[in-house]
């Protein structure tokens, strides 16, 4: 089975950009010169470039050409820390992390809303549809470029019961399992994270700057407590262009920052 | 709170796709359709139908028109399961067992067992010197018959002349790669770590896995270096690639003693 010529030019141009000889930021070739080189008709031509577009590899500016789009450096998650690790719910703690890896990050202050809950949220926390939830919400910037939105919903009784500081819209430096702790001796001990992909809404295209066709990781926690109810649910946006994660399983040695370029990919 | 309109529309539309009244690939009615039977603008009908296709429910096929897509029931794949399992990169039986478990249909082909000298990531990752000799063994996964996950695993030469011979064997290690060094070598797995991306699939991808030919589906990408323990701290012994499409995995990750869900909410959906 021969391959359509659109895609064997564009896979030829894809290797081009993936070996850097056609570095981020510079020009394609015109489509004449394209047309030349490849022999092929300006069909054939449009239809490689729109298969770059789409892989975004590439993209097209109005009156200027076809640029080779820049990556953005990745930051790399942890996600199975200490479950009483303030890293999670904590932007001070989040922040000391991020400037660990030489990156400079900014939270937003969270923002308090309170929801009756769907019946979704209702099914993992486990409580009857309706019920009062907290939800606070973050946005977090990693070297001034949109990096991920946190929203955490956690039962209102919490509050009721004493938690009174779920409702405050600031940081808390400990972090809110921490606190829920020394407040109410509701420890999390254990969590699930459920992990998908899947393409951006519009509020989301926004606010990442992504395009529609872009996709995001959408990671779901539930944190529970020492009696294994459910304590709190997670709902983490991240674009997968900018974001990665890590699973740890056992005793691996610590962290490498330095991974080589195409370390992720399988060799051929 | 009342919802916007077009959520209300979308809501209607995400039902119908749901119940089965709009069937997977049937056409979702023209525009002047849905704006007529909902007494909505151009605009609201606009948004209600950009918001299936973000959620992908729906596909617009220029000069075609709005379509249902015709979704694979995804497969959720746990990652954190104890270092001492039989994760022998993932070529144990015990995954088609649960896959079996819910209903499904696993298949595989292979092992392709090649040699070759270590470069670049396989170099790295197993913390060897280009060059080296590595065992690979690779696998291609079917669930109901769809190509699921592309699998590579690589062991170093030297398990294999220290006696660990069915690395060479194109035939399947059915307790594990991990179970059978244990065995065989007494090599104690003693952790592993996972990173986790989504990538642009390769060519070959989106042939393997007859991906939309319009980069509309990504691959998540699982690299795992599972650890011995030697006198100089942990040190890989295997490095596994995985090629997940998006469209069609999910993974979990459990960290401690996490509770099994209730009976009667056997793997929800995550919520929005």
């Amino acid at each position: 089975m021969t391959q359509p010529l659109y895609q064997q030019i564009a896979e030829d141009l894809r290797g081009q950009i993936e070996s850097g000889r056609l570095a981020p930021g510079a020009p394609l070739p015109t489509e004449l010169e394209l047309r030349e080189h490849y022999a092929a008709s300006r069909n054939t031509i449009r239809d490689a470039v729109k298969r770059l577009t789409r892989l975004g590899l590439v993209v097209t500016r109005p009156g200027q050409g076809t640029f080779v789009l820049a990556r953005i450096i990745p930051y790399v998650t942890t996600l199975t820390g200490d479950p009483q690790d303030p890293v999670d719910d904590s932007a001070f703690a989040y922040l000391s992390e991020v400037d660990y890896a030489g990156r400079r990050g900014v939270v937003t202050a969270p923002r308090i809303e309170i929801h009756t809950a769907s019946s979704d949220v209702a099914l993992w926390l486990r409580v009857v549809p309706g019920t009062q939830l907290v939800i606070r919400h973050q946005e977090r910037y990693i070297d001034n470029i949109p990096w991920s939105l946190h929203t955490t919903s956690y039962p209102m009784r919490f509050v009721t019961d004493g938690a009174t500081s779920l409702l405050m819209a600031e940081d808390m430096p400990g972090g809110v399992i921490r606190y829920l702790d020394e407040v109410l001796s509701i420890r999390q001990t254990s969590y699930r994270d459920w992990i998908t992909a899947r393409l951006p809404d519009a509020s989301e295209q926004t606010f990442f700057r992504i395009p529609g066709d872009a996709i995001v990781f959408h990671t779901c926690r539930t944190g529970f407590d020492q009696a294994g109810t459910p304590m709190r649910v997670s709902i983490t946006v991240y674009p997968a262009d900018r974001n990665q994660f890590l699973v740890e399983v056992g005793d691996p040695p610590s962290v490498v920052y330095d991974v080589p370029a195409g370390a992720d990919d399988p060799p051929p | 709170m009342v919802e916007p309109l077009y959520r209300q529309i979308a809501q209607d539309l995400r039902q119908q796709i749901q119940s089965g009244a709009l069937a997977p690939g049937a056409q979702v009615p023209t525009e002047l359709e849905l704006r007529e039977s909902y007494e909505a603008s151009r605009n609201t009908i606009r948004d209600a139908i950009k918001w299936l296709v973000s959620n992908g429910l729906v596909e617009t096929r220029p000069g075609q028109g709005t379509f249902v897509v015709e979704r694979i029931d995804p497969f959720v794949t746990t990652l954190s399961v104890g270092p001492e399992a039989g994760l022998g990169g993932g070529e144990s039986v015990a995954a088609f067992a649960e896959v079996r478990e819910r209903g499904r249909e696993p298949s595989r082909k292979g092992p392709q067992v090649e040699l070759r000298a270590a470069a670049g990531s396989v170099a790295w990752g197993l913390n060897i010197r280009e060059g080296d000799q590595v065992v690979s063994r690779h696998w291609e996964r079917y669930i109901d018959g769809t190509p699921w996950t592309l699998q590579t695993t690589f062991y170093p030469m030297e398990l294999v002349t220290r006696g660990a011979h069915r690395l060479l064997m194109a035939e399947s290690i059915d307790d594990g790669g991990v179970a059978y060094l244990k065995e065989s070598l007494g090599l104690d797995q003693i952790g592993y770590r996972d990173r986790i991306l989504v990538r642009t699939p390769s060519e070959t991808e989106i042939r393997f896995f007859r991906l939309p030919d319009d980069g509309r589906v990504s691959v998540i990408s699982l690299l795992r270096i599972g650890y011995q323990a030697s006198d100089e701290g942990p040190v890989p012994f295997r490095l596994g690639f995985t090629v997940l499409p998006a469209d069609r995995n999910q993974l979990v990750v459990n960290y401690g003693e996490v509770p099994r869900a209730p009976a009667e909410a056997t793997d929800p959906e995550p919520p929005r």
